[in-house]
């Protein structure tokens, strides 16, 4: 018993803890990235540039969180409608708050809602027709990019609310809006998962679906809800989005779907459910987006770009994502 | 030849599934393996069959070291093992599953008419040609276990591990085996016959190896020992029991916790019903597969919808929660699957029920852990890091703690040590003072007749086909009477 | 008879079989004498593709496997036709580099899935990342253009029908063969549960990693006539046929869980995916809600095939 004590203590016990265990990866390659980066390219770990990389991630953490909710819920649950659905709304939100900041309020809680049902499409398809969630959401991602096509007649046009673009000014310091509005949907969806009757069943239910029903617990309403919630935040991050690119683009959030499900795979989270924090996602996040600026900033092609996060991601994979070996 | 194991060990993690094994068996020899659940005898005989490395000690066939990395190579020396999970697949027909170890190729190609012929053959030698076109995946236990051998025994074994087989078998299929492995023994194959039936031990047999523990008692000539002595020598103990009787009490003037009424069981087209008193114990008992399992699961709203009479009150249960929210708690045997939460902590596997559902949250942990008997350093590490008897503890202190008025269990002590299992026990006894009712499951008879004796109120109900066939009491509850009910029998000698 | 009438509907085809006829009427209605030759042609030179990469992934996914990287090996096996072309390469190289990259690509993920045990989903998501880059590597923007004598062979021969169905053919042959080998029983084995045949001798790494190579060789097939079919490079060619197969496969009847279906009836998946697409459709008149009628029918397509397979084997017990 005392072994075991002294065994957590210390940096070598951080390193064992199975809680932080999953950060490390994450913590030791920004630091690497950083300090990398500002070999290869002076200037790059000033604070400015920091806080510009750090604005481009909280969009993607937002994006994470409900990633990392989906896949936390388990059966191999993965959404790969986040993209879609954040495009949609980058693309009309600002069309029905009709360019003002009371309008802003009203399309925040319409696509809130809007993202909530067609994630629990999502879910209940998943749960009671028992349609793969890959296939689910891949097929709902089509419907979802065909929406906005034709709601936006391919040409988007738009006047976008203030407050949204101002996220994307500097308010404390250099850290801007939209990192202060990130962290704080981040601090608000940990304690959501932490504290509720409903986060702390999500882990029991995505560890052991058929123990969970057996204790009673909702699994279905559950898992639903994980997808609900995962589009819910795409479309907070799709708003985040089109406020700090300040233009509408067709697909803008496309991207954002296989971003989402790298970065929390790089925090750890895996697919058979059941474990793994939003921060491990924030983190996959911004590791993320400072190999893509470092890459960016040493003037890589956007190939060798991809085809090197490839790389990063095959090896983390291989790190942390093997099945148990078939002898024992 | 002879097959030599020379202090074979091995371990899961912290916990020694098997130490020191040491046997040797010779031509023409069928070897029973006994002991009770837990005991390693399955790990040894995976380790036989290439499936599981062994940590320490050596194997030998003919003084030759035997090594090997795959079930194949496993194969190709001889030794075959039946599996005690099947290794039938769903999704491929008789003949390919039969010959899935060595499909016959002819220019390359798939030999389908050799296969079918092979296959003819086998199944002539288990008496059952007629399954040939079935599929597997609609066929009933006892003939999914007889294919299991038939696919062991088309591979022409060397040294043959039977592993459990006839757990599932009818008395006319065990004729059946015991025909084949004198065949076999005469051809001069070495049988390694594990069962926990020791009636068939006594039949086939000609020497058994008995484990505990995951140690080797010893080997014993079979002719030399009788079912006492070698029931004492699996449970370490003498069999010299109090008997409680409970005979004189009469049910008429007790409290009935839950009426089930009729109870469909689709399978058999049957219906099942049974009145649960308070502070009462039951044990169900039954081959494999008779029912009781869909029985239990339909009154804890697994199956369909039931209507049933709790504590005086119409209740119907249409999902777990409804049940558990009355008072009902399951307890699964089978902790992978249905019991443990294996990515989060004890305390929280622990708390989910109490915590999440019945909106109270335990305060004192650690007391109800260790009054269950949990074995473990803090309640924050993960339960996966317990040994596998004090993850199923948890798992039913999670119930306990949730004060049910009845538990289901549904063979709660598979595959955990004597001492868990005593626990577990010990707990039910507690909760049945405290006035709940526990309707557990048993594929033991022996844990059955021995559970129902520390018991103040107990009866043990035996169902075959779907149907209760007879409920004992008091003296009538022995190890030989179950078995006797259990296989069928309507008709026999009390006593 | 009535035995045979049994096996065609528990055929997990079956479903998918009946969702494309259902389909084709309901297009006779709404646009009646729409299957003319032309029609023919032009759906089978654009569908050929597609249908042979459905035949390559559902060998993986009835193994038990996933890949989404297909697109993005697709895409890479585009460029390097088009540039080995426009370095004035001929037909026969460029198609053997086509196939040499596609078995090469099933052969990395083979290895990561078998060697290194990683989950299938990850793996692919991580490939599908090289392969793509590596295509837009080589080829940042959309340039080049195939042999023209390709072109011509592959929407003339045979009054057009000729070539598309050549390919569809090799691609169903090729499979025919494996699955009368040991390693077709193997496959579908491996599909149903990998410990259990790994107990039964199976070679269980190997029947992975054939199954990825596999479907690498027909991606390679497919990518060389998708490269035939549109005649120009481009680094983001086939990065939406990912989705499109998958559905595809899923509503040919093909489990994702593994063990379940036939290519066959992936055929008939990938039809009506192509179905979907050239013929939503004249009737729907507003050009900016086609690709939301498009996503739709496919999401019903989905949705409905599994669900009438869920009913169907429920209907017989």
């Amino acid at each position: 018993m005392n072994e075991n004590i002294a065994k957590n203590t210390g940096i070598a016990g951080l390193l064992k803890n199975e809680k932080y265990k999953d950060f490390i990866p994450s913590i030791v390659i920004m630091i690497v990235l950083i300090i990398g980066g500002n070999l290869l390219n002076p200037g790059f770990a000033s604070i400015n540039n920091l806080c510009n990389i750090l604005a481009r991630a909280s969009i993607l953490a937002v994006a994470c969180i409900g990633q990392a909710f989906v896949m936390i819920s388990g059966n191999a649950g993965i959404d790969m409608s986040i993209g879609a659905m954040m495009s949609l709304t980058a693309l009309i939100g600002p069309m029905v708050s009709k360019g003002t900041n009371e309008g802003l309020v009203v399309a925040i809680i319409v696509f809130m809602v809007l993202g909530f049902v067609i994630g629990a499409i999502n879910g209940l398809c998943i749960q009671f027709l028992k349609i793969p969630s890959l296939v689910m959401t891949l097929a709902m991602s089509v419907v979802i990019s065909g929406l906005t096509l034709g709601l936006t007649r391919g040409q988007p046009i738009m006047t976008i609310p203030k407050a949204l673009l101002n996220l994307g000014m500097p308010v404390l310091g250099r850290i801007r809006g939209m990192t202060i509005v990130a962290a704080v949907i981040v601090v608000i969806m940990i304690l959501f998962l932490k504290k509720t009757n409903f986060g702390r069943s999500l882990y029991i239910v995505g560890s052991n679906r058929n123990a969970a029903k057996l204790a009673g617990l909702r699994v279905n309403l559950i898992v639903v809800g994980a997808y609900g919630i995962s589009l819910m935040m795409a479309a907070l991050a799709g708003l985040m989005l089109v406020g700090y690119v300040g233009s509408a683009q067709l697909n803008m959030g496309d991207e954002y779907t296989l971003l989402s499900v790298a970065s929390v795979v790089i925090g750890g989270i895996k697919l058979t459910g059941g474990k793994g924090s939003l921060i491990g996602g924030v983190l996959g996040a911004m590791v993320l987006f400072l190999l893509t600026s470092i890459l960016v900033a040493l003037g890589m092609p956007s190939g060798v770009r991809q085809l090197i996060q490839g790389v990063v991601l095959l090896m983390i994979v291989l790190a942390n994502s093997r099945e148990a070996k078939l002898r024992a | 030849m002879e097959l030599v194991c020379n202090q074979v060990t091995k371990r899961f993690g912290s916990v020694v599934a098997l130490s020191n094994a040491t046997m040797t068996i010779k031509t023409g020899e069928v070897r029973a393996l006994v002991g009770g659940n837990g005991s390693g005898k399955s790990t040894l005989s995976k380790i036989l069959g290439g499936i599981l490395y062994c940590d320490e000690g050596e194997i030998t066939m003919d003084g030759e070291r035997y090594e090997v990395s795959s079930p194949k190579e496993a194969k190709a020396k001889g030794i075959i093992m039946t599996s005690q999970e099947l290794s039938l697949l769903n999704n491929l027909t008789v003949e390919e599953n039969m010959c899935l170890c060595d499909l016959d190729v002819k220019g390359g190609f798939v030999d389908r008419s050799q296969m079918r012929k092979r296959t003819r053959e086998v199944l002539k030698l288990i008496g059952k040609e007629e399954l040939l076109n079935l599929r597997i995946d609609k066929m009933p236990a006892n003939e999914k276990y007889l294919l299991e051998l038939a696919k062991a025994l088309i591979q022409k074994p060397q040294v043959l591990i039977v592993d459990e087989v006839t757990s599932a078998l009818y008395k006319s299929d065990v004729e059946v085996v015991e025909k084949l492995l004198n065949q076999l023994k005469e051809e001069g194959v070495i049988v390694l016959f594990i069962s926990h039936r020791l009636n068939e031990v006594f039949a086939f047999c000609d020497t058994v190896t008995v484990l505990r523990n995951g140690d080797t008692v010893g080997t014993f000539q079979v002719k030399d020992l009788d079912e006492n002595t070698l029931i004492s020598y699996m449970s370490g103990r003498d069999i010299t029991e109090e008997i409680m009787v409970s005979d004189s009490i009469d049910e008429s003037d007790l409290e009935i916790v839950l009426r089930t009424g009729k109870v469909h069981l689709p399978r058999f087209h049957k219906e099942v019903e049974l009145d649960v008193h308070k502070s009462e114990f039951i044990g169900v008992a039954g081959l494999d597969g008779q029912g009781q399992t869909t029985f239990l699961r339909s009154l804890f709203g697994l199956e369909s919808t039931v209507n049933v009479e709790f504590d005086g009150k119409p209740l119907t249960i249409s999902s777990p929660r409804k049940a558990v929210k009355a008072g009902f708690a399951f307890v699964s045997g089978d902790r992978e699957k249905e019991g443990t939460f294996k990515e989060r902590s004890i305390a929280e596997n622990f708390a989910v029920v109490s915590d999440m559902l019945l909106k109270k949250k335990p305060k004192n942990i650690d007391d109800y852990l260790k009054k269950a008997g949990v074995k473990y350093n803090r309640c924050e590490d993960l339960i996966i890091s317990l040994s596998g008897g004090n993850q199923q503890k948890v798992v039913i202190a999670r119930w306990t703690s949730s004060n049910p008025k009845i538990i289901l269990a549904d063979d709660p002590t598979k595959g955990i040590d004597i001492q868990a299992r005593r626990d577990v026990h010990e707990t039910f006894r507690q909760l049945l003072d405290k006035g709940s009712s526990v309707v557990m499951i048993s594929s033991d008879d022996e844990e059955l007749v021995e559970t129902s004796k520390m018991m103040p109120l107990s009866r043990i109900i035996v169902m075959y086909e779907g149907e209760i066939v007879k409920t004992l009491r008091g003296s009538e509850i022995t190890v030989e009477n179950i078995a006797a009910y259990s296989s069928g029998k309507q008709k026999c000698k009390v006593g | 008879m009535k035995d045979r009438i049994k096996v065609f509907i528990q055929w997990p085809a079956f479903a998918s079989l009946v969702l494309l006829l259902l389909f084709l009427v309901i297009n006779q209605i709404l646009s009646p004498g729409y299957l003319n030759a032309g029609f023919i042609t032009g759906f089978l030179a654009a569908n050929a593709p597609s249908i042979i990469v459905t035949i390559g992934l559902s060998v993986v996914l009835i193994s038990g496997g996933m890949d989404i990287s297909l697109g993005g090996l697709i895409c890479l096996i585009n460029v390097i036709y088009v540039t080995l072309a426009m370095k004035g390469f001929g037909i026969g190289v460029c198609a053997a580099a086509c196939v040499l990259v596609g078995v090469l690509g099933g052969l990395l993920n083979g290895i990561c899935v078998s060697v290194f045990r990683v989950t299938p989903l990850l793996t692919t998501f991580a490939t599908s990342y090289i392969f793509g880059g590596i295509a837009l590597w080589i080829m940042p923007s959309p340039t080049g253009s195939v042999q023209m004598d390709l072109l011509i062979w592959y929407l003339g021969f045979g009054k057009g029908y000729l070539a598309p169905i050549i390919f569809i053919v090799i691609a169903i042959v090729l499979w025919l063969v494996v699955k009368r080998t040991k390693m077709g029983i193997w496959i579908y084995a491996v599909g149903q549960n990998s410990e259990k045949s790994y107990v039964s001798a199976v070679p269980v790494n190997r029947v992975k990693l054939f199954s990825y190579t596999f479907a690498g060789l027909l991606y390679g097939i497919g990518g060389f006539a998708l490269t035939a079919y549109c005649g120009a490079g481009d680094p983001l060619i086939a990065q939406s046929m990912t989705m499109k197969v998958i559905a595809a496969c899923v509503i040919g009847g093909i489990l994702l869980n593994g063990g379940i279906g036939d290519s066959v009836g992936s055929i008939f998946g990938a039809t009506f995916m192509g179905l979907v697409i050239t013929t939503v459709l004249s009737s729907v008149n507003n050009s900016f809600f086609q690709s939301f009628a498009q996503g739709l029918i496919m999401l019903i397509g989905v949705v409905g095939s599994v669900v009438l397979s869920g009913f169907i084997k429920k209907f017989q017990e």
